[in-house]
């Protein structure tokens, strides 16, 4: 029966293609030990200068980043309902709201933990993806209108948004991140949270930093450290021309669908 | 020497008091809080925390927390102040203005620079060690107790040891700048865990750095007069 082989091939083709692109985007492939992987960047190490130096970038990728995978997977394994039935996005929204406790009977040195590294899990994805090279992407060439009409309503401009976006982040004492976000009202804000935090999280994020993140800066000194020292400034002076503007676009239209692309399934 | 709240506990920073312009003349200029240098060159640290670590974190962090501070209170009633008092007040029971956060990591940088020494680590002696093995069942186990505070410390912070009047040991870790101290706390040990601490010379290693401060840097002696002077 030749439409039923063509369906079922088909088929098989697309859950070749999709567990392919789980793999890619580093997603539970719900095979084996079903574990997070961590994804490699767009970029070779060294395609970050002249703003992120390359050791900065491996250490970043895979000792930070790397780590909180490590640790995320091996908190889920002790969760496996939670692990095979919830996005990374979705339990960083939920992590330690009360329901979402009790559904899953998370310990609360899980969830304290779970925050910590789901957060830096998601606010690292969310960091690499939001990079392109240095000075290649301009606001021009990729914001549509009703974004770039957004954006100068708020801040007269991209480069008034980077502003105050780098005066946001430069104020953050300790560790944290800043962060462009978009308001269930439909309106941008610039926000900055804690240690690991993300606006995603209803629970531990300030109410008045809660949004979908458009784009996000990290701001831990492992961030910057090896080429800025403790002139923090300089890093975001030279961060901003790192911005993929055509993942701000897109970011922003899922978003406006209630969606996050956070390079996690 | 301990820092103590108490009303006459002998500052730690005594070198940093302002003068005081005189009443009824003309108000003498007062002068700006000064950098505390470490009790050693900064290079004799080596080879466990690196000169380069030292020019950085004291010559850059610290100075701009002290720089920073200066400026936030110039002008204001805290100019004048000793470092602890203006620390207190801008703790401003738990609800802290934007002062607190510079003087508070001038106090602790000052206080982690003198918890070390060239040559630093071993062990305690005497009364300091008993009362470790006592409140903590060995040296052993408060050293893996002291890195672990250090370790779970996530993001920027310190870890501490701390002694109350009867002589009772405690660790304790706070997050960015707070300290001890405001928490009605003595503290006489202190690590710094912001990774610029250890940044430069152990990547993002800070269990290694941890065991170098512990085994190699501790300044036992002046953690042993802190003990002593916090049961005065």
């Amino acid at each position: 029966m030749a439409p039923i082989r063509l369906l079922v091939g088909c088929v098989l083709a697309l859950q070749v293609f999709t567990a392919a692109l789980a793999l890619e985007r580093g997603c539970p492939t719900g095979t084996g030990n079903n574990t997070y992987a961590n994804p490699a960047l767009s970029l070779p190490y060294d395609g970050y200068l002249p703003a992120i130096d390359n050791e900065t970038m491996y250490l970043h990728h895979t000792r930070h980043a790397g780590g909180a995978i490590n640790n995320v997977n091996a908190i889920l394994a002790r969760y496996p309902t939670l692990r095979d039935s919830v996005t990374l996005a979705d339990l960083v929204s939920k992590i330690g709201l009360k329901g979402f406790t009790h559904k899953y009977k998370i310990a609360d040195n899980d969830t304290t933990a779970l925050r910590n590294n789901a957060g830096s899990m998601i606010n690292h994805a969310i960091f690499w993806r939001i990079m392109t090279s240095y000075n290649t992407s301009s606001p021009a060439a990729h914001l549509q209108p009703d974004l770039s009409a957004l954006i100068n309503a708020t801040w007269g401009s991209p480069a008034g948004m980077l502003d105050a976006l780098r005066s946001s982040a430069s104020s953050l004492f300790g560790s944290g991140w800043a962060w462009v976000v978009y308001r269930s009202n439909g309106s941008l804000a610039i926000v900055n949270t804690p240690n690991q935090d993300n606006p995603l999280m209803q629970r531990f994020a300030a109410p008045a930093t809660h949004g979908t993140p458009l784009l996000g800066v990290d701001v831990w000194e492992h961030a910057y450290y090896l080429r800025y020292r403790n002139v923090r400034a300089s890093y975001l002076a030279q961060w901003v021309y790192l911005v993929d503007w055509a993942v701000v676009q897109r970011n922003y239209e899922l978003a406006k669908a209630g969606s996050i692309d956070s390079l996690y399934c | 020497m301990a820092l103590a709240l108490q009303a006459r506990a002998a500052s730690l920073l005594a070198s940093q008091r302002l003068a005081r312009p005189i009443a009824g003349r003309r108000a003498v200029a007062t002068k700006a809080l000064e950098l505390k240098s470490p009790p050693y060159p900064l290079d004799a640290l080596e080879p466990h925390m690196s000169k380069e670590t030292l020019d950085f974190h004291w010559g850059n962090h610290h100075r701009a927390y002290l720089d920073n501070m200066n400026k936030q209170i110039a002008g204001t009633p805290l100019e004048g102040k000793s470092l602890e008092e203006v620390v207190v007040a801008s703790w401003n029971n738990g609800n802290p203005s934007p002062v607190f956060n510079n003087a508070a990591q001038v106090w602790n940088h000052t206080f982690f620079w003198e918890s070390m020494k060239p040559n630093g680590g071993g062990a305690p002696t005497g009364a300091l060690a008993d009362a470790i093995a006592r409140d903590f069942g060995s040296f052993d186990k408060f050293k893996d107790e002291f890195k672990a505070a250090g370790m779970t410390q996530f993001g920027s912070g310190w870890a501490w040891l701390n002694a109350d009047k009867s002589g009772k040991l405690s660790i304790s870790k706070t997050p960015n700048a707070v300290t001890p101290v405001v928490e009605g706390k003595t503290p006489i040990l202190t690590v710094d865990v912001w990774e610029h601490a250890y940044y430069i010379d152990v990547r993002n290693r800070r269990p290694d750095y941890l065991t170098t401060f512990i085994e190699k840097l501790v300044n036992w002696d002046a953690v042993a007069s802190r003990y002593a002077a916090a049961q005065q």
